[in-house]
């Protein structure tokens, strides 16, 4: 059981515990705090395995406990790239577990966890033989990456169900927890945090900055930049620097580092710079290769989280949508707006094709 | 033409007060968003409606007299309110648009045109993307029904609600409702509880699965497959079957075949066929073919089974489509039900707008193409004053090119 924590059985065995993050800082819950970041730690570096003295915690309390703690932890740092990491390691272990048990335990997951329709089925079709056969919506419902042999067009479907292989179901039940570990932790509400948690995510931050960590992934950032996804902080920036309006040295950071960080490339930067009324160019250019982490420190710069974006001024309380009240920091903002397509912000006029 | 319009208001209105049985009130009417067009202007579209009931609906139908009457696929928790995230979404009917505008049918050149309006130069059929002499997008085009344009349309829909939506996507066939959309094509609805959270994305796989957009022969078409075989499998085998049995060497030049493959298609024919209906069945034979005039087969029978429907009708999970039983602003024709097992006789031109007029007089005010609607051919010429039946004669008139003399 502790080797797939998503099932619900989990859930309610904490709350049999009666444990909340308030009790955080009791010995109790220590080492499941370390524990907790040190699965994090593992999420961040690519091809990395969790340490011997990880998969091998025999005491299932304190497997358990760590992972609500991971998620807290990463929904207050708010890193869309930290927390997309870790839900695609944690995933992936339990995808790896999943396919080592029977058939039986797999279709029961799907069916209870996820209320998937799934039927068994014994097919011959082709070359190969399908025992599994789940209906298209439920198939559709997972959403990733369509590798061509994923594309409905390109499955088997029978009266509209999809026919699967027991390692294809696993690997849809792996997608799936992914999903469901970055809701949690974009969706998790932090009232009050403790100390602990604070540290503890610092901790996590310091780590990953001072290894160059983030340098690990860069190819996974989204490669082309959507305007219509920037917050309306920063929208409002891009338009105040069109403009030609003297920008303070705060929000030329913020700036350039959230388009640098979403795609956006150093030229096109520097160009966005263009109007200020100090502008020169070399020196614009170095800034911005530095913030890059293409010179010096050879560290990428992150934008600054809301919280800091208020402090700094730079919060437009009159243009903040409902998005906004959800997310912590502009780039979960861009985020979640461009991976779930989802519209937060002033309704345009109705176009003629909308309508048929 | 204030006149033309206030007249063409008032059947519409006769026709809101007279006919509403035929207005089909959607399921869950309370959680539906309303858009409507009106007479007075017919560029701005008025959103965020709401009603309660079916009686609020009728009455401010009747009232109001829309000129485009649209609802939401979508259900909302607050159907009325301005912003998508106020509005809070819970869920969307999957719709198909299947329309003639963007099929290419052989009568087009004889009905449809276009005109650039940057430069005024024009052209018989369907509008180029762009004009060719400036380049310019802003291209007008004017486009009629006919019955041949009509024809294409139905069989699409059959193509689609009978091979796909039933066979593959295993709808029932009750769950499927077809509507003819009031101008060329029509609309198929399924409200089923199971469809209803399918997002964007997912709503996009479903229209690649129908429009066979990714299909990889080299992945689906894996260990022979059987024409008894349902699916892409079986589509792909009955057609590269027929294909092989029907090949000509025109088609197969035009396809880019090399005269070596052809001489080897056409004296190998038999051989081949056997091969596919054998069982298990045996392709061997055709993987004499280069990759590349493989593909080609493969494309050419994939693209005579792929439905022609519109993707950003199906992909929208927040989109207006017409209310069935309301008027088509431009055409004057109803919205209304098609069964499938009727649709081939279906013929717009026979349904009834009003009780009490069967006719009218129209003027002819400029120049129409000769039509083929319903059974009947239609032509005329400008100045002519003619009597015809009453949803031909307000369809020229909505559609602007003759006036109304007399209702009879
Ligand atoms: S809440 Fe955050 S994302 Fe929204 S405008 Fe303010 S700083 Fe930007
Ligand atoms: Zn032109
Ligand atoms: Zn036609």
């Amino acid at each position: 059981m502790s080797n797939t924590p998503f099932v619900k059985e989990m859930h309610a065995y904490l709350k049999l515990k009666g444990l909340s993050l308030a009790d955080i800082d009791s010995d109790y819950l220590k080492p499941a705090l370390e524990l907790a970041k040190a699965r994090i730690l593992c999420s961040c570096k690519r091809g990395s395995r969790y340490p011997d003295n990880l998969d091998n915690v025999t005491d299932l309390d304190l497997s358990l406990l760590s992972y609500p703690l991971a998620i807290a932890i990463l929904a207050y740092i708010g890193n869309p790239i930290l927390t997309r990491r870790f839900a695609v390691y944690e995933a992936r272990r339990a995808g790896r577990f999943l396919r080592w048990e029977p058939e039986e335990k797999v279709v029961s997951i799907a069916r209870g966890t996820f209320g998937w329709d799934i039927r068994r089925v014994r097919l011959t079709i082709g070359k190969r033989t399908y025992t599994l056969a789940i209906h298209f919506t439920d198939y559709l419902s997972v959403s990733f990456p369509r590798e061509p042999h994923w594309k409905l067009v390109n499955r088997i479907m029978l009266e509209g169900y999809v026919l699967l292989q027991k390692h294809e179901l696993a690997r849809l039940i792996e997608e799936r927890v992914r999903r469901n570990i970055m809701d949690k932790i974009e969706n998790a509400k932090l009232d009050a945090v403790p100390k602990a948690l604070e540290e503890a995510s610092l901790e996590i931050l310091r780590a990953v900055r001072s290894s160059g960590l983030t340098e690990t992934f860069p190819s996974e950032r989204m490669s082309s930049y959507s305007p219509q996804g920037y917050p309306p902080c920063i929208a409002k920036l891009v338009e105040d620097a069109t403009a030609g309006k003297n920008l303070s040295h705060t929000a030329r950071f913020a700036l350039a580092t959230f388009l640098l960080n979403v795609g956006m490339s150093v030229d096109e930067v520097v160009d966005l710079f263009r109007r200020m009324p100090d502008f020169r160019e070399e020196i614009t250019r170095y800034q911005v290769e530095h913030l890059a982490g293409l010179r010096g420190s050879k560290i990428k710069y992150s934008p600054p989280s809301c919280e800091n974006m208020r402090s700094a001024g730079l919060c437009p309380e009159e243009l903040k949508d409902a998005l906004c009240n959800r997310v912590r920091h502009p780039l979960m903002y861009y985020y979640l707006k461009i991976k779930r397509g989802i519209t937060y912000g002033k309704e345009k006029k109705p176009h003629k094709e909308d309508i048929s | 033409m204030e006149r033309r319009r206030s007249l063409i208001r008032r059947i519409f209105h006769e026709f809101y007060s007279e006919r509403y049985e035929l207005i089909e009130v959607p399921s869950d009417l309370p959680k539906r968003e309303f858009g409507f067009i009106f007479f007075k202007s017919p560029d701005i579209m008025v959103r965020h409606k709401a009603f309660n009931n079916s009686q609020e609906l009728l009455e401010f139908l009747k009232a109001n007299v829309p000129m485009h009457a649209y609802y939401s696929t979508a259900h909302y928790k607050w159907p009325e309110a301005r912003s998508m995230d106020e509005k809070m979404w819970l869920g969307a009917d999957l719709v198909f648009d299947i329309d003639v505008d963007h099929i290419p049918t052989p009568c087009k050149t004889a009905h449809d045109s276009w005109k650039c309006l940057d430069c005024n130069l024009g052209g018989k059929g369907m509008p180029p993307e762009t004009c060719p002499k400036c380049g310019s997008k802003r291209l007008e085009r004017d486009a009629w029904v006919c019955d041949i344009c009509l024809q294409k349309a139905k069989e699409e829909v059959l193509k689609l609600v009978e091979d796909f939506l039933v066979s593959d996507f295993g709808f029932r066939l009750n769950e499927i409702k077809v509507y003819f959309s009031g101008h060329r094509g029509f609309h198929v609805h399924i409200e089923s509880e199971k469809v209803q959270h399918l997002d964007s994305d997912a709503r996009r796989e479903i229209v690649d699965y129908i429009k066979g957009i990714g299909f990889r022969p080299s992945i689906s078409l894996n260990g022979d497959p059987d024409m008894s075989e349902t699916g892409w499998r079986g589509r792909m085998a009955r057609g590269v079957y027929k294909f092989i049995a029907d090949a000509n060497a025109d088609l197969l030049t035009e396809l880019g075949f090399k005269k070596r493959e052809i001489t080897f298609l056409v004296t190998n024919r038999e051989i081949i066929l056997r091969g596919l209906e054998s069982s298990p069945p045996y392709w061997g034979c055709l993987h004499k073919l280069s990759k590349r005039s493989l593909n080609a087969l493969f494309d050419f029978v994939k693209r005579s089974y792929a439905v022609d429907i519109d993707e950003r009708v199906t992909t929208d999970i927040k989109r207006l489509i017409r209310l069935p039983g309301s008027l088509h602003g431009k055409t004057g024709l109803p919205v209304v039900p098609v069964g499938i097992s009727d649709i081939e006789e279906f013929d717009p031109f026979s349904i009834e707008i009003l009780n009490s007029a069967s006719s009218l007089k129209l003027k002819i005010l400029r120049k129409i193409p000769t039509l083929k609607l319903g059974s009947r051919e239609y032509s005329f010429k400008v100045n002519e004053r003619v009597k015809v039946p009453f949803s031909v004669g307000l369809y020229m008139a909505c559609r602007g090119v003759a006036e109304i003399v007399n209702v009879m």
